[in-house]
């Protein structure tokens, strides 16, 4: 026991020292930081993130979805209007900052809850193995098969009264799939590697080897993943709210402003309507798959360029 | 190769099963019964109830689940409550616009990935290769629906290029003409909906290339003389098709799921399109008919991937 203790400590001095093999967010680091156009696509998500987050405290919900159909329609720049306004008189810029937040809220938290089942079911999936796996992985191939935008809908349409929060859950429920089935692989090439053998022979929990040792292993694929699924279901949520069955009504969306576009009434003769909304949904959408590519690349040793 | 087809027909039955009775329980949860539309006010309550009790709805809930898959096995699937036909023969029509849209679309897009995954595995860090890894990254990125969207203005609004809605137009006459102005109308979505179809293809054809380059079998050729040629037509390609060949099944969920907004956005009267309509109207039948539908050629999509990757490659043939 004495020796383990010790070459533990040892590890952990070396740790330190840069001439051992650095920790691979270190590595993803070093490598992130020389690629330019992974930091501008970087610091351009993060500005549309902040810009809307911290924005939306400066903008009173109330009085932005106050009907004012004398001022609907106004071009941009009327009024102090500075992107117009829309049908209803709402000023498009506020709405948009607004609608940008919400569907960004909606991202992070779907990403954050996708990337958690996906940890916890995945690891637990590959860890114990045998007949939990083989259980986990028939809900996994079953929900791979219920159509997903389909399913949502259908729920949504005869969810009376429900949150953004319900909203969330549902979305989740139908969308935690492959990342799950992504983290077991993860931790199936981690779980025989020596370092968790080694582990169990000295008597770690299992639930330790899983959360403190393999865990931060694995973590450049959990953050890459993280980002991929922020994206696509930024994409996910802002679809579902152009379609009409996204974020409740009185919550904006991007979704909302872009589905102005899909009235061929107001498409071509209020553009201002929905052009800024769409514009900002594929730069965003664009720069944040960008820096997770880049991430992904940076993981990948056989694609590392630096 | 038959026992593995059938062991994956057998898994499938418990999944139609579960998916049957989920879908069940939602149109349970959903308000109104069968009657909406039938009756009027001056219909005496009492006979609503009997008619109620005729029909089974006070029965339990799994004698009614019996029903209801009874009913599907005899062809019927209710009655569209806004349409007032049956909804078998509603979403056939509908199916058939679908099936050709899809049957273009997938067309398409293996005709545009398979070259571009050729010419990017060929000429791996050169120029072709960065193009098509920045249109693959591009296409990746911008959520499907919005690039539909930009397709629509673009060239059906402000171009004018290709028509907005419908099928086919009401002067085309003869087989030939009309056979034309089908495809003109499907043509816009078609090239929308291939877009995002190709970029799995390429990425899968490229690394594929790539890897099987570098593989000792190849090395192995070389070094017995095989013209380069021949090792690329009948060594490497041969091997980087597997990912392909597996993928087509997963093309004909993509296209389905696809359909639902690629049809709203361009106004075109199939499946999807349906869907939507019904969720919008309330018409229960219809939407738990066409979720039931859609998951269940999901299953076989999955299902045809497998036998197509258990003839290409022996090696996962299942004993």
């Amino acid at each position: 026991m004495a020796e383990v203790e010790k070459s533990k400590l040892e590890n952990q001095k070396n740790l330190g020292n840069e001439e051992v093999t650095p920790s691979t967010l270190k590595t993803i680091y070093r490598e992130i930081i020389h690629d330019k156009w992974a930091m501008v696509s970087l610091f351009v998500a993060l500005f549309i993130i902040l810009f809307s987050i911290i924005g939306s405290f400066f903008i009173n919900q109330d009085k932005l979805l106050t009907v004012d159909i004398f001022n609907s329609w106004l071009k941009p720049g009327q009024a102090g209007h500075i992107l117009g306004t829309d049908n209803s008189g709402y000023d498009i810029l506020g709405f948009l900052i607004v609608g940008a937040r919400n569907s960004i809220l909606m991202g992070v938290s779907l990403a954050i809850l996708i990337e958690s089942i996906g940890i916890f079911v995945g690891f637990i999936s590959a860890y114990y193995g045998g007949i939990v796996d083989l259980i986990i992985m028939r809900i996994v191939d079953f929900f791979m098969i219920i159509p997903q935008t389909m399913a949502v809908i259908t729920i949504v349409s005869i969810w009376k009264n429900y949150t953004p929060v319900n909203l969330v859950l549902l979305m989740a429920a139908m969308s935690w799939m492959s990342t799950t089935r992504l983290m077991r692989s993860l931790a199936l090439s981690q779980r025989d590697r020596d370092y968790v053998l080694a582990s169990k022979t000295s008597g770690t929990g299992n639930f330790k080897i899983i959360f403190r040792e393999i865990l931060p292993n694995i973590s450049t694929f959990i953050i890459t993943d993280f980002t991929l699924t922020l994206a696509s279901m930024i994409g996910f949520e802002v679809t579902l709210s152009y379609l009409g069955f996204g974020l409740p009504d009185k919550v904006p969306s991007i979704g909302t402003l872009i589905g102005y576009a899909g009235d061929t009434n107001y498409m071509l003769t209020y553009p201002w309507g929905w052009l800024p909304a769409l514009i900002t949904l594929v730069i965003l959408t664009v720069s944040i798959n960008f820096f997770g590519q880049a991430l992904r690349r940076a993981a990948d040793a056989r694609q590392r360029t630096a | 190769m038959w026992k593995t087809v059938l062991r994956r027909i057998l898994l499938m039955i418990p999944q139609i099963i579960i998916l049957s009775l989920l879908v069940f329980f939602v149109a349970k949860l959903m308000p109104g019964d069968p009657f909406s539309g039938k009756i009027n006010p001056q219909t005496d309550p009492k006979t609503i109830e009997a008619l109620k009790h005729q029909l089974g709805l006070y029965d339990p809930p799994l004698v009614q689940y019996g029903h209801w898959i009874q009913n599907i096995f005899k062809g019927d699937f209710g009655q569209s409550y806004t349409y007032n036909r049956p909804v078998l023969g509603l979403i056939g029509e509908r199916a058939a616009n679908t099936f050709w849209l899809g049957l273009l679309t997938a067309v398409l897009t293996y005709a545009v990935a398979i070259p571009l995954g050729l010419i990017a595995g060929k000429n791996e860090g050169k120029w072709p290769d960065r193009v098509i890894a920045f249109y693959n990254f591009v296409i990746n990125s911008v959520p499907p629906f919005a690039i539909y969207l930009i397709f629509l203005i673009l060239f059906s609004f402000i171009l004018k290029i290709f028509p907005s809605t419908g099928t086919v137009s009401a002067s085309a006459h003869g087989f030939v003409q009309i056979f034309f102005s089908r495809i003109y109308h499907m043509i816009l979505p078609a090239i929308a909906m291939m877009l995002s179809g190709t970029t799995a293809i390429v990425q899968y054809l490229r690394s594929g290339i790539i890897d099987n380059t570098k593989e000792d079998y190849v090395r192995t050729a070389r070094a017995k003389g095989v013209p380069e040629k021949v090792i690329f037509r009948k060594h490497i390609l041969r091997n980087a098709f597997l990912p392909i060949a597996s993928s087509l099944g997963g093309t004909i969920t993509g296209l389905l799921s696809g359909a639902i907004v690629a049809e709203s956005i361009f106004s075109y009267p199939g499946m999807g399109q349906l869907f939507l309509q019904s969720v919008n109207s309330r018409d229960y039948s219809v939407m738990i008919t066409l979720t039931l539908l859609f998951g269940i050629l999901t299953l076989l999509g999955n299902l045809l991937s497998d036998i197509i990757m258990s003839i290409v490659d022996p090696r996962i043939r299942i004993q």
